[in-house]
């Protein structure tokens, strides 16, 4: 039997990783090596690493990012500054299976249509990255800061599919470091359109939180990162994952 | 001494990261690869059927490396998509496969409408005894990520399968060749056991 994904999300910024709330306010958690030898250790599913200097500066570092890949023992989805066939590739080669493509949702979709035609649909992931507006849902630009109130959401989806996507993930932009559950409205209203396998990510509460997911909507990748690295009330920094969850 | 395969496009260093934590001695084969002459060899693959089957073809050490597999009966070990390379042909593309396995990869059928790729992490059903499932417990989970499978195939070929949507090869052996349509080298300790079995074969 499958089992649902539980998938830490890495923020990657100045060689560290770091922790947002609402994609804002910066917060420095430790060295990501030291970060990914723990969850290496748990036998952690997969993960997921956001590279925010290479989207924002469209200027990847390979070398510190191969020492990065280089430490994963585990499935890793790498998203930040991929703009182009080329860079993908040079990307795959370090050791990833997954690039995930947020930007370049907006800008130049032929990218997601390259990539699939030459990895494969397996290895391409689709980041949406989500805001909810009275009962609405919107693309969220964060480079520019901008709710994209023009783009149809669904629309988007679609296309991306036909563009033979392996993989959608919906980021909740408000639910971002709050640790109060994910935006179910979201998931519940996109959900019927997504065909391929989807990942949610953005606001993961607990484990009774992952038990309730895998119960209602089964298969979906069960993504967070405050969840991960923070314990009790005063959010003090400490790495966790659980082992087995749903393995018998 | 293992060669890997390099083609071009595959996920190379994770399989590197895992023979190297598990001491086990490699040389990457590739474009400039003037010679080969290996006790195993490893064929990885992240990529769709054409473009790896093209890519691979390309290399100018290519006859040799077949006739090492084929001739010298030398093992190879296909993973994921290179597992696919080693079948007739694939649904994926139009190329011909190595066909040193004679059978034919297809799409996963979204039969129950669960979701194209095939995701995660999974457990394979053991068949038959093998020496690359040695240690292995039936049940064991290993990490998928794939859209193409071998269905119908040959028992004696057939050494483990796996569920979803279907029931579909995971684990396949002919004489000298292997192939696994999970990432071992992304499976923590179950994938390290079949590193580990392969090299002491």
């Amino acid at each position: 039997m499958l089992k649902p994904r539980i998938i830490p999300a890495l923020l990657l910024s100045n060689k560290g990783v770091y922790k947002t709330v609402n994609f804002e306010s910066k917060k420095y958690i430790g060295d990501p090596l030291n970060i990914i030898k723990i969850f290496n250790d748990k036998f952690a599913d997969e993960i997921m690493i956001f590279d925010i200097d290479s989207t924002k500066n469209k200027k990847i570092d390979f070398e510190y990012l191969k020492n990065i890949f280089h430490s994963c023992r585990m499935p890793v989805c790498y998203s930040g500054g991929v703009d182009s066939l080329k860079t993908a590739e040079k990307i795959f080669i370090l050791g990833v299976e997954k690039i995930g493509l947020g930007n370049c949702l907006l800008t130049n979709k032929s990218v997601i249509r390259d990539i699939a035609k030459e990895f494969g649909s397996q290895s391409t992931v689709a980041i949406f990255n989500l805001v909810e507006k009275s009962k609405k849902i919107y693309i969220f630009d964060y480079l520019n800061n901008q709710i994209k109130e023009d783009i149809n959401v669904i629309e988007e989806i679609k296309k991306v599919q036909d563009l033979n996507i392996g993989e959608i993930v919906l980021h909740f932009v408000n639910n971002d470091g709050s640790m109060q559950g994910y935006d179910y409205f979201i998931i519940n209203e996109l959900l019927a359109y997504i065909k391929t396998p989807l990942t949610i990510l953005g606001g993961l509460q607990d484990l009774n939180e992952i038990i309730k997911i895998k119960k209602d909507y089964n298969y979906i990748g069960i993504a967070g990162s405050s969840f991960f690295i923070y314990k009790g009330k005063f959010k003090s920094v400490l790495i966790s994952y659980p082992s087995n969850f749903f393995k018998e | 001494m293992i060669g890997i395969i390099n083609y071009g496009c595959n996920n190379l260093q994770a399989i590197q990261n895992n023979l190297e934590s598990l001491n086990m001695k490699y040389d990457i084969i590739d474009e400039n690869t003037k010679n080969v002459n290996y006790d195993k060899y490893i064929l990885p693959g992240v990529s769709a059927f054409d473009s790896s089957i093209t890519n691979l073809k390309k290399l100018k050490i290519f006859d040799e490396i077949l006739d090492e597999i084929i001739n010298k009966k030398k093992l190879l070990l296909g993973i994921c998509a290179g597992m696919h390379l080693l079948g007739k042909s694939s649904e994926e593309g139009s190329e011909q496969g190595l066909d040193l396995i004679p059978e034919k990869v297809g799409k996963i059928k979204e039969k129950n409408k669960l979701p194209v790729p095939h995701m995660g992490w999974n457990t394979i059903n053991i068949k038959k005894d093998n020496p690359l499932t040695k240690d292995i417990s039936n049940g064991s989970y290993f990490y998928f990520c794939h859209s193409y499978k071998y269905s119908k195939i040959d028992d004696n070929y057939n050494i483990a399968t796996t569920d979803y949507e279907d029931v579909f090869c995971s684990i396949i052996n002919k004489e000298n060749i292997f192939g696994v349509q999970f990432h071992p080298e992304k499976s923590h300790d179950n994938g390290q056991k079949i590193f580990l079995n392969f090299k002491k074969m």
